[in-house]
């Protein structure tokens, strides 16, 4: 009797599930959402690369401007804080849209699982259930009209959800873009203080190298070199190699600020490639989903992945 | 690198070259951009390593150029902080907003997933068990307007469920 039921039935359903299967391409999310996570780990690194800037800093000032650099320091770390956990925010996002789409993919097994559930239920209560294979059919036939369902409700919710989105997404991307501007300054600044604070303490050595370099200069810009001229480079290039004692560590001190200064900048200018791309992403998702069409976040890959390797170099410091 | 400092000679000229520095110092310190005031600090820095002889009159210069970019260093970053401050109450409400979003998204997947529906039907399942667990305690004289409350009970489970196999 189900059998006979179901025949017609099942020309309906092949039919409304023609209908839905054409607007209901769900794009992939997961990388999106791999990525929303490698994008908030850059976002706290590019902080700690300038919190830690702006304290190795205040040792290079005076004592008098030592207090004001440290509150700075303090108050930058405490506000960027706030950024972190507005990146949190976009990683619950970024899986609360992979959910939609996972449970827009998986339309067939909640049917299933419903019905099973609905089975036991009528069991407890005593209705009469059809033959088991009859039932197995009816199960069958809603998991494969829900999978359809499903995937037409995840991919309409995916769209309201983007499109909702997406004012705070580009709020969001201006505002972390013009954060990370603004930490690329403090970076420059910070570097530059202890730039001139090397060139300080160094100053004496820094002259005694120069004169050294003016003078070898000048004999050879004469063309000719009288026998006191080469005497005279000669003793220039013994006292050179007399200072390699304080010249090593000087030039050593000079090289390690330089390179933490460049991967941190790379850092925090590989998080700002990593936003604006994030942000973009997000409106291709959009586009994707109302089109039925799949995406590629490549870029919004790439992007992060060399924030990520920028940031593991700059561990390895 | 052919640079700036090459053919400075003798105090009149550093002396020069240092007032040279402080006007676009103080010019760069009252625009609102960075890159000039990074630059200026900049190249006082490299004022204080070309600059030479090291006795006291260069010294002094030297004193007068690391002041300045620490001052133009120091301002640019105290007022970096502060723009980024500035931002911090917009950012706490907008990772809310997003918090917000992910609350919708998140019920729109559960509604995908059925779960309201899965729950109601645990929780039938559960009730009906603890209610033929009720009827069989009961005793038929005693306890039949009980008994009859129970089975209106399970009918009404009964009509629920077919209701949520409809609606889901």
């Amino acid at each position: 009797m189900h059998g006979k039921f179901l025949k017609p039935f099942a020309g309906l359903v092949a039919g409304l599930v023609a209908v839905l299967a054409g607007c209901a391409t769900l794009p992939d999310v997961a990388p999106y959402r791999d990525a929303t996570v490698q994008l908030r780990s850059a976002v706290l690194a590019s902080g700690n690369a300038v919190g830690a800037e702006l304290r190795n800093a205040t040792l290079a000032v005076e004592e008098k401007d030592r207090a004001n650099l440290e509150k700075s320091a303090k108050t930058f770390s405490e506000n960027w804080q706030v950024r972190v956990e507005s990146a949190d925010a976009l990683v619950v996002y970024a899986q609360a849209l992979a959910e939609i789409t996972k449970a827009g993919k998986e339309g067939g097994d909640t049917a299933r699982s419903l019905a099973a559930a609905l089975e036991q239920l009528a069991g407890g209560v005593g209705i009469a259930l059809p033959p088991a294979g009859a039932v197995a059919t009816l199960a069958d036939t809603a998991a494969f009209v829900y999978a359809q369902v499903a995937a037409v409700r995840a991919s309409r919710s995916l769209e309201d959800a983007l499109v909702a989105a997406q004012p705070a997404v580009n709020e969001i991307a201006a505002k972390l873009g013009k954060d990370l501007d603004a930490s690329l300054t403090l970076i420059d600044a910070a570097y530059e203080l202890q730039r001139l604070a090397l060139a300080d303490r160094y100053d004496k050595e820094i002259g005694f190298l120069k004169a050294l370099e003016r003078e070898r200069r000048k004999l050879y810009a004469q063309g000719q070199l009288s026998r006191e001229d080469e005497k005279r480079l000669k003793e220039i290039g013994e006292l050179f190699d007399s200072t390699k004692s304080w010249r090593e560590p000087m030039q050593a001190a000079f090289a390690q600020l330089e390179k933490r200064y460049e991967v941190e900048r790379e850092v925090v200018v590989a998080t700002k490639a990593a936003v604006a791309e994030w942000a973009a992403a997000h409106r291709g998702l959009a586009i994707a989903v109302r089109e039925g069409r799949t995406i590629s976040v490549e870029g919004l890959i790439q992007a992060t992945l060399e924030a990520r390797e920028l940031v593991r170099r700059l561990r390895a410091l | 690198m052919s640079d700036e400092w090459e053919d400075i000679e003798g105090h009149e000229q550093w002396q020069a070259k240092l007032e040279e520095l402080l006007g676009e110092a103080e010019s760069a310190a009252r625009e609102d951009g960075d890159a000039n005031r990074l630059a200026v600090s900049r190249r006082l820095t490299d004022f204080i390593m070309n600059s030479w002889p090291n006795d006291k009159a260069i010294k002094a210069m030297d004193e007068i150029a690391k002041r300045t970019a620490q001052d133009l260093l120091l301002q640019t970053i105290h007022e970096r902080v502060r723009e980024i401050a500035g931002r911090t109450a917009e950012l706490r409400q907008l990772g809310k907003e997003f918090q917000d979003l992910a609350d919708a998204a998140s019920t729109s997947a559960s509604a995908i997933r059925l779960e309201k529906a899965h729950r109601v039907a645990k929780t039938l399942t559960d009730s009906v068990h603890l209610l033929k667990d009720l009827r069989a305690s009961l005793d038929s004289g005693s306890d039949a307007s009980l008994i009859r409350n129970v089975d209106k009970a399970m009918d009404t489970i009964q009509k629920l469920r077919a209701m949520v196999e409809r609606e889901s």
